[in-house]
């Protein structure tokens, strides 16, 4: 393998700060739903490389990435589930209009 | 044994994929959060997906990440944002400029920048120590071949079912919870 752990390390850092970044910056609550889903890919490519040098958690890595996958598949859900709800309640999907818990 | 293409040829194409890869993963997720149109977003999300599926099978050796990550993030997620999106009507589509303002785009990539280096550095300093520790080294492509998809079954269903099990309840309640969700609205109507 002619790469070793840090460069997938720097990739998975990269997305990470990218969705970070996308997160802060955004207004659409649909485009924090993608932002949070390039956060959690950041997370599966740490899961399924740190597998590789351990020959206990190779397929426990690799399970690990599986279980992260369905937990995003069900955020994914129910974010979109409320972003609906909240749509028809008060016709805008822009996450800072979204006042109603204010106290 | 005679060689099509020379190994030193061989290693730098090899590196050459990988920084091709690279660039192609880390761009689309940049053109993700960046593109106004919440559409191209997704279609960059999507993208960005499938470089993370080729990191799967590529360097991770696992061609069923691969087939999952496609399947239920390229193919599953990304569908179900596109009806969002659609159903959310034009506002959706374009996030409204200037409203809500959080903080300025170049100051926030600025600090996600420094965040990332002051990381790296961090990760660096403490991942030589690790690495050092455990004495460990790149494994050859060949190593995986070694665990099967059986082997993985095998362990989900024993080692790893109360896990799965749960996991299986979780969805179950996400599924029921965003049915609830929308249905109710349309009751309501």
């Amino acid at each position: 393998m002619i790469a070793d752990a840090s460069i997938f390390v720097g990739i998975a850092l990269l997305l990470f700060f990218i969705g970070l970044a996308g997160f802060i910056k955004s207004k659409s609550a649909i485009r924090m739903l993608i932002a949070v889903e390039l956060m959690l890919n950041s997370a599966n490519i740490n899961f399924a490389i740190f597998a590789l040098y351990n020959d206990v958690g190779f397929v426990t890595g690799q399970i690990a990435v599986i279980i992260s996958i369905a937990l995003a598949a069900a955020e994914a859900a129910v974010g979109l589930g409320i972003i609906l709800s909240v749509y028809r309640n008060h016709g805008t999907v822009e996450a800072t209009d979204f006042q109603s818990l204010k106290g | 044994m005679a060689y099509l293409i020379p190994p030193e040829l061989f290693e730098l194409l090899e590196y050459f994929v990988l920084f091709l890869l690279v660039i192609y993963t880390t761009g689309s997720a940049y053109l993700a959060v960046s593109v106004k149109s919440v559409y191209h977003a997704v279609v960059w999300l999507i993208f960005c997906l499938l470089g993370v599926a080729m990191i799967f099978l590529l360097y991770a050796g696992s061609a069923l990440l691969l087939v999952i990550q496609i399947i239920v993030y390229a193919g599953g997620i990304t569908i179900l944002m596109l009806f969002a999106i659609s159903l959310s009507g034009k506002d959706a589509m374009f996030e409204k400029p200037g409203s809500g303002k959080l903080m300025d785009w170049r100051l926030s990539f600025a600090g996600a920048f420094l965040l990332f280096m002051i990381t790296a550095y961090v990760l660096t300093q403490v991942s030589s120590v690790f690495w050092a520790l455990q004495d460990l080294a790149a494994k050859d492509v060949e190593n995986f071949d070694n665990v099967l998809i059986g082997n993985l079954a095998e362990q989900m269903f024993t080692t790893h079912g109360g896990t799965i099990l749960t996991l299986g309840l979780l969805l179950l309640g996400a599924m029921l919870g965003s049915v609830y969700l929308v249905k109710k609205e349309v009751e309501d109507l």
